[in-house]
């Protein structure tokens, strides 16, 4: 089984990622290495036989290709390479390689902090098992739920909670409701951890935009097109947590 | 606490829960419905109701006695004379709980408020022509209501703002929780739910995941504590087909209309648990949670 890993982003959702990977394998003899940059680890990345290497970037989409590229010539040829991007499919990425088997792609869902949650996409040129199950094995072990999604935009977490968020937002403009009572409606009526306000404001309102607006053109469904009101608590720097306000005003 | 008298009319499931949490509360409830065999039967229910509760420890035998005495049944309409609050759970139907409030108008005291528990139909039709628009509310449980701690308050056009104070109040005495909206189709939870429900449906049909996969989706990446598919087959695929049309039809918002594959399973006769097959296969038919 695999064993030996890095994953390479300065986020703290890497961090997080990577903690809560290494408490969650226990007895496994497994080895987590995090980088926080590819510049700052040519050699290491070069030298080291890595099993797998995962690029958390999610930031402009060019710049994420080309890190993969970057990635895939600096790597030794074994090493597999696990990424995720909303607006760079993973059938896009094996047309771009030169030996595109050795890529996955691996979706850490996540709202703010990592969840159990894993998808890996089947791109549309085939499938390299072998791989894709070595990864769903060592995941699994690690306490993830691990799906296999084929590769259309949003796959299935962002596809099914995207339009759900924009009505609660929309909902909440209509003045149908309080944000209190919308929240409290679906965490106490239908016993969900949190209520799709306060999940805005943890995944923050400009991520919201980029994962929505993605999604609605390539899909083209109006449940996809984000309302105005979140547009316009993004202009007004109104994007939650990590702002100090959003729907609710955090300390 | 205050003496008020409820009355509970129908005594199916949302009313039997209904009747268990007003004596849980303390108040003498008259409980009606049409026939002496659906009165047994809801009387049965509201037993093993606090029998269970007995075994697991979470009443005593005094309080399951205190509880039971508080409730009378009875055929008559005529019993709700003195109620100050009757919450109907009745057939879902605008002429039936009109009608209900009708005559309920010519029996009760002036003041006495009369709630409707009604999921999808609108609050402001079924005040209509009672003789006390004024005094008609929509309170909606969450089943199963004694365990659900939510109640969706809604007011109708013609609801007075006193109506609406004295409904919230009369909620929280009952221990539960109340979020408010204005008569709008679907309230707050079904407003949610049912569309979500219907996209991971969509989700399936479009091969984007199995029901497993798709469930797990659900309760790992969002923690939610059941699955859509787990939860459609709980509450019955017929149940949510009617649920959705009549959101769908008064919203005519795409994502409320019913996925044609649960038509399909509902001419297959796969509705869920009640029939031992809906999205996954169940060793044999019968409610989630009955002995």
């Amino acid at each position: 089984m695999m064993n030996n890993l890095a994953f390479i982003g300065e986020q703290k959702f890497t961090a997080e990622l990577v903690e809560k990977i290494r408490s969650g394998s226990g007895e496994l003899p497994l080895k987590i290495t995090h980088l926080e940059t590819i510049e700052g680890a040519q050699s290491t990345l070069s030298s080291t036989e890595f099993d797998l290497v995962i690029d958390t970037f999610e930031g402009d989409a060019d710049i994420y290709l080309q890190r993969i590229l970057e990635i895939e010539n600096v790597l030794s040829k074994q090493t597999a390479i696990a990424a995720y991007h909303p607006q760079v499919s993973t059938t896009e990425i094996w047309s771009s390689m030169k030996q595109p088997e050795r890529f996955i792609g691996i979706h850490f869902f996540r709202i703010d902090q990592p969840t159990n949650l894993v998808e890996i996409v089947k791109p549309e040129q085939g499938d390299n098992v072998e791989l894709r199950c070595a990864i769903s094995q060592l995941l699994t072990s690690a306490g993830f739920s691990v799906v296999q999604i084929k590769d259309r935009p949003g796959l299935l977490a962002h596809r099914l909670l995207v339009p759900y968020l924009n009505q609660a937002a929309q909902v909440f403009d209509d003045s149908i409701a309080s944000a209190v009572d919308i929240d409290n409606s679906v965490i106490l009526g239908l016993g969900y951890p949190a209520g799709p306000l306060a999940l805005l404001d943890r995944i923050g309102i400009d991520r919201h935009l980029h994962i929505a607006e993605n999604l609605h053109r390539e899909l083209s469904y109006s449940k996809y097109h984000a309302p105005p009101i979140l547009k316009k608590m993004n202009q007004a720097g109104l994007i939650g947590k990590k702002a100090g306000k959003g729907f609710y005003s955090y300390e | 606490m205050q003496d008020f008298k409820v009355g509970v009319v129908g005594c199916g499931t949302m009313g039997a829960g209904i009747a268990i949490v007003m004596a849980r509360a303390g108040y003498q409830t008259i409980v009606q419905d049409v026939s002496e065999e659906r009165i047994a039967d809801g009387l049965k229910r509201i037993k093993g109701f606090f029998e269970g509760g007995l075994k697991r420890g979470k009443l005593t035998q005094q309080q399951l006695e205190e509880n039971l005495s508080r409730l009378k049944f009875t055929t008559e309409i005529e019993a709700f004379k003195d109620c100050d609050y009757v919450v109907e759970a009745v057939y879902e139907d605008v002429a039936v709980k009109q009608e209900l409030f009708r005559k309920l108008h010519d029996v009760c005291k002036p003041d006495a408020i009369f709630i409707s528990n009604t999921s999808t139909l609108s609050v402001t039709a079924i005040a209509n022509n009672t003789g006390r628009e004024d005094k008609v509310i929509g309170i909606h449980f969450c089943n199963p209501a004694p365990l659900m701690k939510l109640v969706e308050v809604s007011k109708a056009l013609q609801t007075s703002e006193e109506t609406y104070e004295r409904a919230v109040a009369f909620s929280e005495s009952i221990g539960k929780v109340v979020v408010t909206t204005n008569d709008t189709p679907g309230f707050l939870v079904n407003l949610f739910l049912v569309p979500f429900e219907n996209d991971c449906v969509r989700a399936l049909e479009q091969g984007l995941g199995t029901p497993e996969e798709i469930d797990a989706v659900i309760k790992n990446g969002f923690g939610y504590p059941m699955g859509t598919f787990e939860l459609l087959d709980v509450v019955g695929l017929d149940i949510h087909y009617e649920v959705s049309i009549s959101l769908y039809r008064q919203l005519k918002d795409e994502r409320f209309a019913p996925p044609p594959l649960i038509t399909k399973m509902i001419n297959a006769g796969y509705l869920g648990r009640k029939t031992g097959r809906g999205f996954y296969q169940y060793e044999k038919a019968g409610m989630f949670g009955s002995n």
